[in-house]
């Protein structure tokens, strides 16, 4: 099997326009959740978002292609043999009311919107999973990568805050009229939010060819799914259980530690009362620390596990996991695993996951990166 | 890893087909209540992959299964997504639908096929607008050649009709077409021919390389009803 590393990543949120802002506004305790003005919120549970204010349409008529371009402006060159994933949930559903706009809703948009700006040959696929969707698509390629099919991957994740998705989880009461405050005791639901990652996935033998100096290896991966509920999580954890460990059975994962989770995290009930549930079920009473990013990004659906692969990136490299923010009382048998403050962490290999409406989970875990001259 | 692959089972319908027709008594013989809700594409392609699940034997269940379940589509819930929006519009989201939101993603049927017939595996819906499915048939494969725990994969195509939807052609099957792949062994029920990769990647069945699905289904099946 080829190794698998991660040679380029950026990303665009509420938080910052580039990775590095986004960092250290994280660790900042920042959050980009804010008030709406982008559409009436009068009947909504909720008037805020963590949303990009400046995200104005351009190209095609969608927020969405002004937020790829910058996600992708961020990136250096591209191997043009490189193969192409997206991850939306939704891709340019701000044009579902444009007559004649119907194939930028289409979710293969963007992916060959992608394509063609960066003169790559590969067309490219969207993969959509729910909320697990950039998770996969970074596992995929991984994989293409792993099994010698494939040299370069670019896998990118966009989602945005929309009237049409805002509606729907105001309307299926999942959404929190105050921003979401993950893994507390009194948390009530989502925030919504939008964003952009992209990570440039390299094998081994051209990152060595090319002198590359890897920021990251995707070490392992799993999937699986629930069969129990199309919008609510298995109570048990038994997907996301599937997912973890197939993702730490993966040959470079064998007798190592995990030194952290970025966990899902989205701030409702039963969310993160089974990714808990989870956890201990793999880990035992030796549940390394856990994070949210979603109090400050919001949640960003099928971009959510990009940007936050991309973010594990750094908590890799400083040893630290951002403040779980919106935090303050943790809920029961999450006390002393999840913080409002920054958490120092040791260790090379970070767990990370999303869940999604299907039933679906995914898990990915990240290597930090070092030499490989 | 490159050992054949078997197509052990065929589910087919089309969108044609008058909606009113497909009701959870005339799939599976029995009435499911969850069917009612469900959106077209959603009715669609679970119908699909029940059909292609009961032809390879695989129907029947008594403890959840490590079966995954790969689906491509061009146009994937476009239609639903428009009535749910149609259900926003008016009084500034009042009426929203929590019902049809639910199904405004495209991989939800894949939820109801894996929980109608208890099925673990991974789940996902590519979309591509060349509308062939062979990167989910390359996908679904890759799973049951990297995993032996993969007891089997289903993948297909699935699109509906989008009327006034005039910026693309047609995707060139309209309807749901799943088929069961296993490692040969598994289940000897049926055989419909046996897939493998050659050492470009290419997807081989039968000595001739595959082009797309609905081709592939279409020889397969020749002279046979799945």
């Amino acid at each position: 099997m080829e190794r698998v590393f991660i040679t380029d990543a950026a990303v665009v949120t509420s938080l910052g326009a580039t990775l590095s802002e986004t960092w250290q506004n994280l660790m900042a305790g920042d959050s980009g959740i804010r008030k709406i003005d982008r559409f009436d919120t009068r009947n909504y549970l909720s008037d805020s978002a963590a949303w990009i204010p400046d995200l104005v349409p351009e190209a095609n008529g969608s927020m969405l292609a002004t937020l790829v371009t910058r996600l992708v402006s961020q990136l250096g060159p591209l191997d043009r043999d490189a193969l192409v994933f997206t991850a939306t949930t939704k891709s340019c559903i701000d044009l579902i009311d444009s007559p004649g706009r119907g194939n930028d809703l289409l979710c293969s948009s963007m992916a060959h919107y992608i394509s063609q700006r960066l003169n790559l040959a590969d067309r490219g696929i969207n993969i959509s999973a729910a909320c697990a969707s950039s998770t996969i698509a970074i596992a995929k390629a991984a994989q293409a990568i792993a099994l010698g099919r494939a040299q370069s991957a670019l896998v990118c994740s966009m989602d945005l805050v929309t009237e049409f998705v805002f509606s729907g989880f105001s309307a299926l009461r999942a959404m929190s009229p105050d921003p979401a405050k993950p893994f507390d005791r009194d948390r009530r639901g989502l925030t919504i939010g939008e964003g952009a990652g992209a990570l440039v996935l390299t094998g081994e033998t051209r990152a060595k060819a090319k002198g590359l100096t890897p920021m990251a290896e995707i070490s392992g991966w799993g999937i699986s799914g629930d069969a129990s509920h199309i919008t609510a999580p298995d109570r048990e954890g038994a997907g996301l259980v599937r997912a973890v460990t197939k993702a730490l059975e993966c040959p470079g994962n064998l007798n190592q530690t995990i030194g952290a989770i970025n966990a899902h995290g989205t701030g409702t009930v039963y969310n993160d009362a089974m990714e808990l549930t989870a956890f201990k079920r793999v880990f035992g009473d030796r549940v390394p620390p856990v994070n949210s990013l979603k109090g400050a990004l919001g949640h960003t659906l099928g971009a959510g596990g990009g940007i936050e692969a991309a973010l594990g990136i750094k908590m890799l490299d400083h040893q630290v996991l951002p403040p779980t923010v919106g935090l303050s009382l943790p809920e029961p048998g999450a006390e002393g695993l999840v913080s409002n403050q920054a958490m120092d962490f040791k260790g090379d290999y970070l767990l990370t996951t999303n869940s999604g409406f299907g039933g679906i989970n995914a898990a990915l875990v990240l290597k930090r990166g070092e030499s490989i001259r | 890893m490159t050992h054949p692959i078997a197509i052990t089972g065929f589910g087919q319908i089309s969108a044609g087909q008058d909606p009113r027709e497909l009701t959870a008594k005339a799939l599976f013989g029995h009435p499911y209540k969850p069917f009612g809700r469900m959106d077209y594409f959603s009715k669609l392609g679970l119908a699909g992959i029940f059909k292609a699940m009961a032809d390879a034997g695989l129907r029947e269940w008594q403890e959840k299964r490590n079966i995954g379940l790969v689906a491509s589509t061009r146009f994937g819930c476009l239609g639903t997504d428009r009535d749910y929006f149609a259900t926003v519009k008016p009084n500034h989201g009042m009426a929203a639908s929590p019902a049809l939101f639910a199904y405004t993603l495209p991989n939800c049927f894949l939820g109801e096929a894996a929980i109608l017939l208890g099925l673990t595996g991974e789940g996902f819906v590519i979309s591509d607008d060349d509308s062939t499915g062979m990167a989910g048939l390359s996908m679904a494969m890759t799973a049951l050649l990297g995993d032996d725990s993969v007891e089997a994969m289903v993948c297909g195509i699935c699109d509906t009709p989008q009327p006034g939807h005039s910026e693309t052609q047609a995707p060139p099957f309209e309807g749901a077409l799943f088929m069961v792949l296993e490692n040969r062994g598994h289940n000897s029920r049926n055989n419909y021919g046996t897939l493998e990769f050659d050492r470009s990647g290419a997807i081989i069945y039968n000595q001739e390389t595959v082009g797309d699905i609905a081709a592939l289904a279409a020889n397969a099946l020749k002279g046979r009803k799945p």
